[in-house]
């Protein structure tokens, strides 16, 4: 029987784990391995993929990989824990010779900067910590994978100190390309020491990463955190114990209420100025499978010595991977034809004793020494109130009948609250505040009888120009709070459960979801945050679909065009332009799937946390730096813009000041390019100037049309027209900095590419609208 | 031109001056759009 055939709320014993290659060592490295039980929660609505619950914590994946799971039916999950009751003194900071001898220290010079690697797996905290430690204020989310890219801080009040936060990782053997700069840091880069952070409510898998980090023979510090969660639940871990059996010093913290994180610190500056190397390495049980994998690692061990010393690769860390098949390490190694052939037979007769295959034996060996761990000092707590809440909420978020309409009223809720009531209402007051500052300035100019140049410069360009855009600040912050609170509370991680179905048809994995949601803000972190998906082939294609998410920085055009033309239908027409972002986006990928993107998703594993509120300080902290982010784009970017956009619509090539701007430069330049647009109902050198200066900055599009349009626009451009100029802008090429991220991200050919193709597909998308309305007779 | 003009003038000119050395030093930072980035994270240091 395999994973696919069972039935929901029933528990079963993982009897073989099958599949291939990567995609096999990441079920093995999320603890799916022969022994393990889980139950089956639920199927998704659309009936995939599943969700289930094994070692303590809830993952997900699709019934065609469950297939390739072998299970035997249970009644009864059988406990692996019991109450702990310890004897074992603390070792407390600092006391010598409990993990290394006094004889063999050597003590960095006082001068030396220590370099910390803070490592951990997805989702457990790592960034909360890292702001903990160095006072920073990275963004922190509650979904795998928030981190992208790593960031080096200082350790408050330790200047001499180095820490760099890594994106999560499950284990060294990678399996997304964000994972790859986490393992090549720890390989590469050497730091002094190492703080593994483990979430202490799901610390056997989290234990998993910590095996292999222990082989690494780095100086490291085990930061438990959530330990107020485990203690607020009933249950307790025994510090000392497992230090001891870990053999490196273990801090309980509470990165989130900043417990605990003084200790780490001490903890952390001793084991890096001493470089206090963890004491066990030997995970293996002499006694387990009668020895086989034990003696095939240390054999392996004894053979490639020589080499892994060469390679500059701990020699534990080398032969485990060695042996579970690692090809990068195997290349490093450099092991000539017979030492190849020697390690082949050792692995070959260790498979033969042990009835389990490579990578299944090295993760059995890992889980089993985490089970002994876990057994001696874990006391498990009880079902979380964390765990309750989420699945009373997720009845209704991710029921089968529930789980799409709930999504469809949250983002209706959403668009509704910032468009039509919260952030619409606040741009009314914020405009009116604008207008009045205005008119004072107008007045004061014009009293003063200053230069007409000077006063059209000021009140026509800047003031028109930069004010215009200013005042679609509240919006934006009002959509941004609402995207941080879905993306804290560990909502976006269900739509990526729930949409995995509809998304594969179009090519794309569920964990997709969570960029294109992202790209509704800002498209540069979208594109950045593919970096998550496993596959090059999602990633690439994921990036090229972001620009069809409509940014925020498009809102200003949106509301300036629909407070002109569409006042009454101001929330339909909004809704109606993402809608159709979105509609355009899916035939685009059907495109993209059968042409340069052939092939599978890659499968949808991926752990669901507990819902949490979000922390108020991280959704205004994360509001803070958006609306700073705006003010000074439009006190920068937009603000030269708008006064080069004036100047050239003021003179002529004689650099005289021009009554009427169609003499003016800019009209003979952008009426080179008005000819394309003339089939659109779009041929006036206005709308080109507009969309041309929108490349460098979206909010661009409304401050220029605000100078060039003096009397208004409606007087000019019929409702087809602005209706058609509203499509274009939606589809028409992202600006110059998202452009440069896909070019970061996939080079400077797709980077172009994308540019040209979204214009391409904005000219015949705005084309065909314009032509079936003209066709029905409306203007 | 009166001397208002020269004023008004200059301030624009000193201000253009600053913001476009301003942009030209931030040329290479990324945009401070508050994602997780290397970029961000220095900023934010």
């Amino acid at each position: 029987m395999t994973l696919k055939d069972l039935e929901k709320g029933k528990s079963a014993k993982i009897i073989k784990v099958g599949g291939k290659d990567e995609l096999r060592q990441h079920f093995l490295d999320m603890g799916v391995i022969p022994g393990s039980e889980l139950t089956l929660i639920k199927f998704a609505p659309m009936g995939d993929p599943m969700e289930l619950r094994i070692h303590d914590y809830e993952l997900t994946l699709r019934l065609a990989d469950a297939e390739q799971i072998e299970i035997e039916p249970i009644e009864i999950l059988s406990s692996k824990t019991k109450k702990v009751d310890s004897k074992i003194d603390h070792p407390g900071f600092g006391e010598t010779g409990k993990y290394h001898d006094p004889k063999h220290e050597s003590p960095l010079p006082d001068d030396t900067i220590l370099t910390y690697a803070l490592v951990g797996n997805q989702n457990c905290g790592k960034t909360t910590l890292f702001n903990c430690l160095t006072g920073s204020k990275q963004h922190v989310g509650n979904f795998p994978g928030v981190t992208v890219d790593r960031k080096d801080g200082q350790i408050k009040n330790n200047p001499k100190t180095l820490i760099t936060d890594l994106p999560g990782i499950y284990s060294m053997s990678p399996y997304t390309s964000e994972e790859i700069i986490s393992r090549n840091f720890v390989l590469q880069e050497k730091p002094k020491a190492i703080i593994n952070i483990i979430d202490a409510t799901n610390i056997e898998r989290n234990l998993y990463l910590t095996m292999q980090l222990l082989e690494m023979d780095i100086p490291m510090v085990v930061a438990l955190n959530m330990m107020d969660e485990v203690v607020g639940n009933g249950g307790s871990i025994d510090i000392n114990q497992m230090e001891s059996l870990l053999g490196v010093p273990v801090v309980p913290i509470s990165a989130v209420k900043n417990e605990g994180v003084e200790e780490l610190v001490q903890h952390a500056l001793h084991v890096a100025h001493f470089q206090e190397k963890p004491v066990n390495q030997d995970l293996c049980d002499e006694n387990d499978h009668n020895g086989a994998v034990h003696r095939c690692i240390h054999a392996v061990s004894y053979l490639i010595q020589d080499h892994a010393s060469r390679a500059g690769i701990p020699l534990r860390f080398a032969a485990s991977k060695l042996v579970e098949g690692d090809k990068i390490t195997a290349f490093q190694l450099d092991l000539d034809e017979n030492e190849l052939d020697a390690v082949e037979h050792l692995i070959l007769q260790m498979e033969k004793e042990s009835g389990l295959d490579r990578s299944a034996a090295m993760a059995d060996m890992r889980y089993k020494f985490i089970f002994k761990i876990c057994d001696r000092a874990v006391k498990k707590p009880g079902e979380s109130k964390e765990r309750k809440r989420s699945e009373k909420i997720d009845k209704i978020l991710t029921g089968k009948w529930t789980a799409i309409p709930s999504f469809v009223l949250i983002m209706a809720a959403i668009f509704f609250l910032t468009f039509n009531v919260i952030g619409a209402g606040l741009q009314r007051l914020l405009d009116f505040g604008i207008s009045s500052l205005t008119n004072v300035v107008d007045v004061a100019l014009s009293s003063s009888g200053v230069n007409k140049a000077i006063h059209s410069l000021l009140i026509d360009g800047i003031f028109t120009g930069v004010g215009s855009v200013l005042s679609f600040l509240p919006i934006i912050v009002v959509l941004f709070f609402f995207l941080s609170l879905l993306e804290d509370s560990g909502y976006i991680a269900r739509v990526a459960f729930f949409m995995d179905k509809l998304l594969r048809k179009i090519g794309l994995s569920g964990r997709s979801i969570v960029p294109l949601l992202i790209g509704f803000g800002c498209t540069v972190p979208a594109v950045m945050a593919t970096r998550t998906l496993p596959s090059d082939r999602d990633r690439r294609m994921t990036i090229m679909l972001t620009p069809f998410m409509s940014c925020t920085a498009k809102l200003p055009i949106y509301a300036f065009f629909v407070n002109a033309f569409f006042p009454k239908l101001g929330g339909l027409v909004m809704t109606g332009l993402y809608f159709l972002g979105i509609v355009v986006g899916i035939l685009v990928s059907f495109i993209y799937k059968n042409t340069f993107f052939r092939g599978e998703p890659v499968p949808f594993v991926m752990e669901l946390p507990n819902y949490r509120f979000p922390g108020a300080r991280n959704v205004f902290q994360l509001l803070w730096e958006k609306a700073k982010d705006f003010l000074t784009r439009a006190f920068t970017v937009i603000l030269i813009a708008t006064i080069v956009i004036w100047f050239l619509q003021s003179f002529n090539f004689h650099m005289n000041l021009v009554d009427d701007s169609r003499d003016s430069i800019l009209a003979l330049i952008a009426g080179f390019i008005a000819p394309i647009f003339i089939p659109l109902g779009l041929g006036s050198w206005q709308i080109c100037t507009a969309l041309i200066s929108g490349f460098i900055a979206k909010e661009s599009v409304v401050s220029t049309m605000e100078i060039l349009y003096v009397g208004g626009i409606a007087s000019v451009m019929s409702p087809l027209a602005a209706a058609t100029m509203l499509i274009f802008t939606l589809l028409y090429t992202p600006c110059v900095a998202a452009i440069s991220s896909v070019k970061r991200e996939m080079g400077g050919k797709w980077a172009c590419g994308l540019a040209v193709l979204q214009c391409v597909i904005a000219w015949l998308v705005a084309f065909a609208f314009h032509f079936i309305f003209m066709a029905c007779g409306l203007k | 031109m009166k001397v208002i003009d020269f004023v008004l003038l200059g301030i624009i000119f000193l201000t253009v001056a600053f913001v476009i050395s301003y942009l030209i030093k931030n040329k290479n930072k990324c945009s401070g759009c508050g994602c997780n980035c290397e970029g961000c994270s220095k900023k934010n240091n």
